[in-house]
């Protein structure tokens, strides 16, 4: 889109202003502060996207309540546009875009814009110091998607992929700002071994001074232990003499009281304690005896006290086996009770059954239905049947409305389009359409011919213009032939009358030579313009014959133009109504659309002719369903004729309701089932009852044969079990009668036995008496305590002796004489003994001490000696070295795999940027005379960067602010170079940006916008200042001088 | 007779109870192994000596390590040299770099059959067999300052009646030695059996019959003009690098003075590595088959009661794939185990280490640009030395700093091509794949 001219009615301070602009290149407006240049900015966007509805007031006071209104002349691939646009300062204002022949709006305008949003022009196209200096606007999302490039290449986010993965596997190995990562935690494990190791002290020092101690201790105990041993052996004599004089002293004793005791031969051994025993047993038997008898007499008076029943005894069989049916009589008891209430509920269902079928519904009916599985093929084939043809009938039925319905649709249709037919058919008017459009056709072949030959007439008046105005030749050139012609006159008269020939003959060649050349141009001369004349005259024919053929074309065109003229609105298809507002003559009607309104509206007769088709064929099959209909009814009428006569003859209700009649089926044949189940139950409690029956007589029978009442009892089964109970008490009392009377037998034996052992005992008795000489037990008694009493002495005598051969050897190198033994004081002995033990006490002592601190010395040396806590700390030292440099190298080669990659990536970042940075730098490099080269941005940033000259790397922030306006502008340059090749096509608009340049950079910017705008880029740039108005006025472009708002003020009141 | 017929046990660097490097984390039963292995393999030893009735032990240099401070070292020490004195073993001991002379000292209750070189400026010791001489054992400092103020020495083989008992010096490598001009042999090549025979008389060190070598290292037998010089490496591998067998060396002078030194295997623990590619089409079972064959080529010994194994995967493909993960490298390592099962190996532990193939970087490069572009980067623009690494740390942790300190400690041994290997493969898992075709001609991309 190009802006050719800005025609402002009313808007801001301006009023009835008309610019004129250059549709490309550059456009510079000059006006001093208030001149209304941000107004004219501010209107261009104002009229592209609509007012801002709080638009300030003008400041002259005037029309304070006028509308805003104003248009744009624009130009837009080739053609020519109005875009006007009026608003009530409430609003955005409505806007028309006027072409050469057509008039539009929004749709249009949007299309001229290219889709382009109010803020991308506003910071992209239409940009004033401010906007320039707005940093975040280069984030706004349309503009960063082209600046940044959001969407990365696979390259790109490869690498981004891999710097943050890299990064993330040096952060877990090693990441020195928090201390964290496997590296940090073995070398925190490796301080922490170094530490544990060096606070170790020297094992070795401390073994040394353990052997010492070891080697003295037991240097103490050897000593120790030769004291002990002396005084061991004195011991052990006073113990030794302690020892012998005891046993050798009762020795001495049990000999004198030996020799008192009197010496009895022939007792018998163990006599005393044998009769005892003989007593002991006749007592025993005595008294057993007596016990068993009287327990035997307690037994037979018992069984003589029992009693049984006579009558019991006689009918027990038969009593027996009626208990054992009582089993069977509480089954039948059951099963007679089940039946009862089997009967009942069978009985119940099958009269609501029947009462649910209806009135009509009896058991008699029900038993004349036929229920066999012949009458229900019956039943289900004829409700197939007749299912089967209402499905079909009901589906040609239907296709038949919808072939109807859309027949008729498709008819009101056709007739809505042949309406303005009016009595022509469809194929009157497509050969009509198609003759129009040959002469259609014909016209443009004619308007062409017209074309050429106006051409052809233009060239040949210019071939005629260009033969009239021939240049004759020049008059110097009669001169000089006329001249060299009379001066050879004179020289030959001269050479004559002087006598010289010489310069007479040569005056004479002069004059020969002047009047052939000058006779020669005037033969050429005639002869070029005879030349010329003839060639104007066939010119002229020429001439002639186009203007013939023109005027005839002319008419044919004439003709045609009116033919169209009369047949326009005459023939005009309602889907392609004339123009709204056209009001152009049939001349100024492009052939064109002329053509391609005569084809849209062949093509409409043609699709009218095709529907027209269509509906007679839809009529044809709508004939045929309907033939087809009729038959298929005609079959459903038998199929229920057939129905309804099943029904009839299998006993069911006529209806046509297929569902309704099955479902009745069913319950038929249910309540059949019910009524067989019914009977069968009724057959099977009669059954039980008349067993029943017949048991309760056989035992009312028995209980009259026993005599027995059967009182109030209901049932036999509770008889039953009273005559079981007394049968099991019957049992029982017979039972115990006969252990009774047997075990009083048993105790009558045993009480014979007894007496047999008394006799045989006392007669041994007798015998042992006899055997001691004694006549009776105290006599025996006595001899026996002499025969004990001797036998002690001889025992004891025996022990001392024992005891004294045992002191005498346990000391073999010792000897003892009687004379010391007679001489034996035991307190003297005892006193030496005690001091001597003493001693020795007190040396085990130290000798203990001594032992358990060599004991627990050479402990401490063992487990010392044991310890492998150094050796494991120094395996553990070398393992984490190990780990570190396994660890470490680990980390290197990641650091060496970042480095690359830290490289690639400023490569990439350099080398890779998104085309509107490259084109940037291209500007900023310019912009600032090549001080800075690069512009980038860091991948997957919105960061931008610059490189100068020497390298470095800046961001925005470090730039200065003119450098950082350079930027920016150079940003909006390569932007607006990227929509402009992806079709967005706006003009750009400077407010005064250059304001914070020096002087060079400032002549650099205004090089570059010229640069830029020779690209075919339009520019409209606004200044104040004067110096920037001449830069571009030596560069050859005029500058616009607004006229001053004050100025204008007083003209508007003048006029 | 020129000589009495004796011999004698040479062991150095036991480092008694010095922790190995690059165990990595083991589990408990295998880890006390691992920390005991020096102690072990000093008792194995011990243990040789007796059962060969050796005539005297060396110990040359890096007995222990001072800086340990190990008690337990201290103890194993003086228990084996307790044991060699009830067999009336002698000890020489040759201090080294971490076991100072002044460590020595510092060490109580030395037996008497234990002499320590403390200084280099000490006579030599004579060891005596049933009243006689039979060899002499010296610092080697002090007999060559001797030798050069005496007659060179004559061959053995032309000797010349009586002459001086078997002369055995010791010497610490890493100082005077190494500033010499040796002629080496291939150790594998000599050090089972050397003769007279063998070797030019290019060592000026011409007063030893036998130079007992010490230091860190590897096992190696060096030819002098009189005799041999030889390390017997350490008793017990340190660190992967120091694969194969290890122990202490049994030397058997004859009577003609020949010399045989023959490996006694004393390392409980035995480093091994390997090397084997991986192709695209390699299957776990063939790869199994592979390090089967690998590893059957070292024959293990009865001293030998773990084996540490360090495979080297380079290649690519499925498989290598795989490896990158845990599971892959459980299955694989089960798969070995399981096929290896019957052979009588000690237990083994593996430690799988992989390395981008260069067809894999040269398939990423072929896949897209920015593959292309970081491995040329990687290529052309880095060089890992010193100060670069230096230069890498510079930002995260200052050298002033504990971190930065320890870190700057670490630099020297880490290896390059183990950092190359792994920004390689972190390049392929990053850039590897086709690039999305560009679908917007806003987008970025490169300049046309």
């Amino acid at each position: 889109m190009k802006i050719i001219q800005l025609q402002i009615e009313r808007f801001g301070i301006w009023q009835d202003l008309s610019l004129p602009l250059s549709d490309s290149g550059l456009n510079v407006f000059y006006g001093p502060n208030e001149a209304g240049k941000t107004t004219l900015m501010r209107f261009l966007r104002g009229i592209l996207y609509g007012f801002e509805p709080l638009a300030p007031e003008p400041r002259d006071g005037e029309n304070r309540r006028a509308d805003w209104k104003g248009s744009v002349r624009i130009r837009h691939r080739g053609a020519e546009y109005e875009i006007a646009r009026i608003a009530n300062r409430q609003t955005r204002g409505l806007v028309s875009v006027t072409g050469l022949d057509d008039v539009s709006g929004e749709q249009l305008l949007a299309e001229i814009l290219s889709e382009t949003g109010e803020n991308l022009f506003s910071n992209v196209f239409a940009i004033g110091l401010h906007e320039l200096q707005e940093l975040a606007i280069l984030n706004d999302d349309q503009i960063a998607k082209r600046l940044y490039c959001l969407t990365l290449g696979p390259q790109a986010r490869r690498l981004i992929d891999v710097s943050s993965a890299i990064e993330d596997q040096l952060k877990r190995i090693f990441n020195p700002d928090d201390g964290t990562g496997r590296l940090a935690e073995l070398l925190r494990r490796d301080e922490q071994l170094a530490a544990e190791f060096h606070a170790l002290d020297d094992p070795r020092d401390r073994h040394s001074a353990m052997i010492r101690d070891r080697d003295s201790l037991e240097a103490q105990v050897a000593a120790l232990k030769a004291g002990q041993a002396d005084w061991n052996a004195q011991l052990r004599g006073h113990r030794f003499l302690s020892r012998v004089w005891k046993p050798w002293n009762r020795t001495r004793q049990i000999r004198a009281e030996l020799d008192k005791i009197q010496v009895l031969t022939g007792f018998p051994d163990n006599g005393l304690a044998r009769l005892d025993k003989l007593d002991a047993e006749i007592d025993s038997a005595a008294q057993g005896r007596a016990t068993l008898l009287a327990e035997a007499e307690q037994f037979r008076n018992e069984a003589a006290g029992l009693d049984f029943d006579r009558s019991l005894r006689k009918h027990k069989l038969t009593v027996q086996s009626l208990i054992d049916q009582r089993d069977w009589l509480a089954e039948a008891t059951e099963k007679t009770a089940a039946a009862e209430v089997l009967v009942n509920t069978l009985q119940t269902q099958l009269d609501e059954k029947l009462g649910s079928f209806g009135d009509g519904w009896s058991r008699q009916r029900l038993d004349a239905v036929d229920s066999s599985p012949a009458a229900q093929c019956r039943l289900l084939e004829a409700a197939r049947n007749y299912q089967t043809a209402l499905d079909r009938q009901a589906r040609i039925r239907r296709r038949c409305q919808g072939l109807s319905r859309d027949c008729q649709k498709q008819t009101a249709e056709l007739n809505e389009w042949l309406k303005p037919l009016a009595d022509s058919s469809i194929d009157q008017a497509i050969q009509q359409t198609q003759q129009r459009l040959g002469e259609l056709e014909e016209l443009g072949r004619l308007k062409l011919r017209q074309t050429e030959l106006q051409l052809r007439q233009a060239g040949i008046n210019d071939q005629l213009v260009h033969c009239a105005e021939r240049p004759s030749l020049p008059r110097w050139t009669s001169l000089v032939l006329g001249f060299f012609g009379l001066l050879g006159v004179i020289f030959a008269l001269l050479g004559f009358y002087t006598g010289v020939m010489v310069n007479g003959i040569a005056g004479l060649m002069y004059a020969f030579v002047g009047t052939a050349c000058g006779a020669t141009a005037y033969a050429l001369k005639t002869h070029v313009e005879g030349f010329t004349i003839e060639k104007q005259a066939t010119l002229r024919d020429q001439l002639q014959e186009i203007e013939v053929q023109f005027g005839e074309t002319g008419a044919a065109i004439d003709r045609l133009t009116r033919m169209d003229a009369g047949e326009t609105n005459s023939n005009a298809v309602p889907a392609d109504p004339p123009a709204v507002g056209s009001d152009a003559g049939p001349d100024s009607r492009p052939e064109a659309e002329l053509v391609r309104g005569a084809i849209r509206r062949l093509a409409e007769l043609e699709h009218m002719a095709e529907s027209k088709r269509s509906i007679q064929s839809r009529r044809r099959r709508l004939i045929e369903l309907r033939g087809r209909l009729q038959r298929v009814q005609h079959e459903a009428s038998a199929a229920r004729q057939n129905w309804c006569e099943t029904l009839k003859q299998l006993g069911l209700s006529e209806t046509v309701r297929i569902d309704e009649a099955l479902d009745t089926w069913q319950r038929v044949l249910q309540a059949g089932e019910n009524k067989q189940l019914l009977q069968q139950a009724r057959d099977e409690l009669a059954g039980h009852r008349r067993m029943f029956d017949d048991f309760r007589q056989r035992v009312e029978h028995l209980a009259q044969q026993l005599g027995w009442e059967h009182g109030d009892a209901e049932h036999p089964s509770d008889l039953l079990d009273v005559w079981d109970e007394q049968l099991q008490s019957d049992r029982h009392r017979r039972k115990e009668r006969r252990r009774l009377f047997s075990e009083a037998k048993r105790l009558r034996r045993e009480a014979a036995r007894y007496r047999q052992t008394i006799n045989v005992v006392t007669r041994k008795r007798d015998a042992l008496l006899v055997q001691a000489g004694a006549a009776d037990r105290p006599e025996f008694e006595q001899r026996a305590g002499w025969i004990v009493r001797r036998e002690e002495l001889q025992d004891a005598l025996l022990l001392a002796n024992s005891e004294l051969d045992a002191a005498c050897q346990s000391n073999p190198d010792w000897a003892v004489v009687e004379e010391d033994l007679l001489d034996y004081n035991a307190t003297e002995n005892e006193k030496d003994i005690d001091r001597l033990n003493r001693q020795l006490e007190q040396t085990a002592d130290e000798l203990e001490q001594c032992f358990e601190r060599l004991g627990s010395l050479k402990q401490e040396i063992a487990v010392l000696a044991d310890d492998r806590h150094s050796t494991r700390l120094r395996y553990d030292r070398a393992s984490l070295e190990d780990q570190l440099k396994r660890t470490a190298e680990e980390w290197f080669a990641v650091q060496m795999a970042d480095r690359a990659v830290a490289t690639m990536r400023r490569e990439f970042e350099r080398t890779s940027q998104p085309r509107t940075l490259k084109a940037a730098s291209r500007y900023l490099q310019q912009l600032t005379r090549g001080r800075y080269r690069n512009i980038w941005t860091p991948l997957g940033q919105q960061r931008l960067q610059v490189d100068d000259e020497q390298g470095r790397v800046s961001g925005i922030e470090q730039l200065s602010g003119g450098t950082r306006e350079q930027l920016f502008l150079a940003v909006r340059l390569a932007l607006v170079d990227e929509f402009a090749r992806q079709g967005v096509e706006l003009p750009m608009v400077l407010d005064d940006v250059f304001v914070n340049f020096d002087r060079q950079r400032t002549e650099a910017a205004v090089d570059t916008l010229l640069q830029f705008a020779a690209g075919g880029q339009q520019i409209l740039l606004f200044t104040c200042h004067v110096h920037l108005a001449q830069l571009f006025q030596e560069r050859g472009v005029e500058p616009i001088h607004l006229p001053a708002h004050d100025l204008l003020v007083e003209q508007r009141k003048a006029g | 007779m020129p000589f009495e017929p004796l011999c004698f046990i040479h062991a150095s660097n036991l480092s008694l109870d010095h922790p190995l490097e690059e165990t990595l984390p083991l589990p408990d039963e295998i880890r006390e192994i691992v920390e005991d292995s020096t102690l072990t393999a000093y008792q194995q030893v011990i243990q040789e000596s007796i059962e060969h009735n050796v005539d005297f032990v060396l110990l040359t240099g890096n007995s222990f390590d001072e800086n340990d401070r190990s008690l337990r070292a201290r103890i194993a020490l003086l228990d084996g040299f307790h044991r060699l004195a009830e067999h009336d073993i002698r000890v020489f001991v040759l201090p080294g770099v971490t076991d100072p002379s002044a460590a020595w000292r510092a060490i109580p209750d030395v037996p008497d059959n234990v002499t320590t070189f403390f200084c280099r400026s000490g006579e030599s010791v004579a060891v005596f067999r049933e009243g006689k001489v039979i060899a002499s054992v010296a610092c080697s400092t002090l007999e060559k300052e001797a030798n050069q103020r005496e007659a060179p020495v004559t061959s053995r083989n032309g000797r010349q009646g009586r002459r001086d008992p078997f002369r055995v010096g010791v010497q610490l490598v890493g100082d005077e030695l190494r500033k010499l001009d040796l002629t080496s042999a291939d150790a594998d090549a000599v050090h089972d059996r050397f003769s007279t025979s063998h070797g030019p008389a290019s060592f000026s060190h011409a007063a030893f019959d036998y130079l007992a070598l010490g230091g860190p290292d590897l096992r190696r037998t060096i030819a002098t003009r009189s005799g041999i010089a030889h390390n017997p490496g350490s008793t017990q591998g340190r660190d992967p690098s120091q694969t194969g067998p290890h122990g202490c060396t049994l030397v058997n002078v004859d009577s003609q003075g020949g010399i045989q030194c023959k490996l006694i295997p004393t390392a409980p623990l035995r480093w091994e590595s390997a090397v084997t590619g991986i192709e695209p089409d390699t299957s776990p079972d063939e790869l199994v088959h592979q390090m089967r064959a690998l590893i059957g080529q070292c024959r293990p010994n009865a001293s030998e009661h773990l084996w540490l194994v360090n495979w080297t995967f380079p290649g690519c493909g499925p498989l290598y794939e795989s490896l990158q993960r845990e599971p892959g490298r459980r299955q694989l390592i089960d798969l070995f185990a399981g096929a290896a099962a019957e052979d009588e190996f000690p237990r083994m532990i593996h430690r799988i280490r992989l390395l981008p193939d260069r067809r894999q970087v040269e398939s990423a490069r072929d896949d897209n640009r920015l593959a292309n572009d970081y491995f040329a980067t990687l290529e052309h623009t880095e060089v890992l030395n010193l100060p670069s690494m230096a230069d890498y740390l510079a930002d995260v942790a200052p050298s002033e700093t504990t971190w930065g300190d320890r870190l700057r400690q670490l630099i020297d041994g880490l290896d390059r091509n183990t950092i190359l290997g792994h920004a390689r493969r972190l390049g392929i898992e990053q850039f590897s794949g086709t690039l999305e075709a560009e679908s917007e001609n806003q987008a970025r991309g490169p300049a046309p």
